[in-house]
């Protein structure tokens, strides 16, 4: 961002200097999968999620001298990515016919009537509570991955989350393969490092 | 019997299903003896579960060079 002529903008600016600034140079590489994790566990599609992080960028970029370095610059997108998702919820609401109203609390037209008793949540079962621990697992895990220096992060997140071959992986970043399991296990150990507090409990 | 390097690579392999038969029985054998080994593959292990549990995504390159691409066009 260059200086402007704008005292207001410079203040701004200066003030931010003090505490955290934005680097949008730098975003991509170190939030864009945290963002998009984020994003994914709310949307449920990886092409949605893929345009809300672009927007939420765009937007970022727009309102970049509204920030004030108050809050980190991660936080500060996560926030503009919330509104990003509440927009897109509005959007294809509203184009599911806005004047029909029709609730169905049931899909199952086996049940006599609509009956929400039967639709509560099963106090026994764990699997809501396993989906948002899992989340934050998720994005505990991305926290440790964005800490880890970039070859080892690149290396890891193509074997282990992307799931490639270690051939494809040797073939694209031209290392090879006892390279690749140097970083794989440098990453590995730093990992289990970074997880043992809250996740790693044996 | 193989050294603590070796067990750690097959460790590691394992952990993608990239180790042989062989290898897997030559791990099981030095784990035996070996409680360092023993601690790192339980937590290695641990690990890759914590992973697939996670269900975690990435961008692809491309994506990632793309959205750069955007950022850097828009500053």
């Amino acid at each position: 961002m260059p200086f402007n002529q704008n005292s207001f903008t410079f203040d701004r600016y200066y003030y931010s200097m003090s505490e955290n600034k934005l680097h949008p140079n730098t975003w991509v590489d170190r939030y864009a999968n945290y963002l998009f994790n984020y994003a994914i566990a709310r949307v449920n599609d990886a092409e949605v999620a893929k345009d809300l992080i672009q927007e939420t960028f765009f937007a970022g970029l727009k309102s970049a001298e509204n920030y004030m370095g108050a809050a980190t610059e991660r936080t500060w997108l996560i926030a503009i990515l919330k509104r990003k998702i509440i927009d897109h919820y509005r959007k294809i609401n509203s184009k599911k016919g806005k004047a029909e109203i029709r609730m169905q609390y049931t899909a199952n037209t086996e049940s006599e009537g609509n009956w929400l008793e039967e639709q509560v949540a099963d106090p026994f079962s764990l699997q809501e509570n396993d989906a948002l621990e899992n989340e934050e697992l998720g994005l505990a895990i991305q926290d440790c991955i964005d800490t880890l220096p970039e070859k080892q992060q690149l290396v890891f997140t193509m074997k282990t989350i992307r799931g490639l071959s270690t051939e494809d992986i040797c073939n694209e970043l031209n290392i090879n393969p006892s390279n690749l399991w140097v970083m794989v296990h440098r990453a590995r150990t730093a990992l289990m490092g970074c997880l043992n507090e809250n996740w790693f409990k044996l | 019997m193989i050294s603590c390097d070796e067990a750690v690579h097959i460790c590691n392999k394992s952990q993608y299903k990239e180790a042989t038969l062989f290898e897997k029985l030559k791990l099981k054998l030095h784990i035996l003896i070996c409680t360092s080994c023993s601690v790192f593959s339980k937590k290695n292990k641990k690990l890759t579960v914590l992973c697939d549990k996670a269900h975690l995504h990435a961008l692809s390159e491309l994506d990632k060079k793309t959205l750069q691409k955007q950022i850097q066009d828009r500053l």
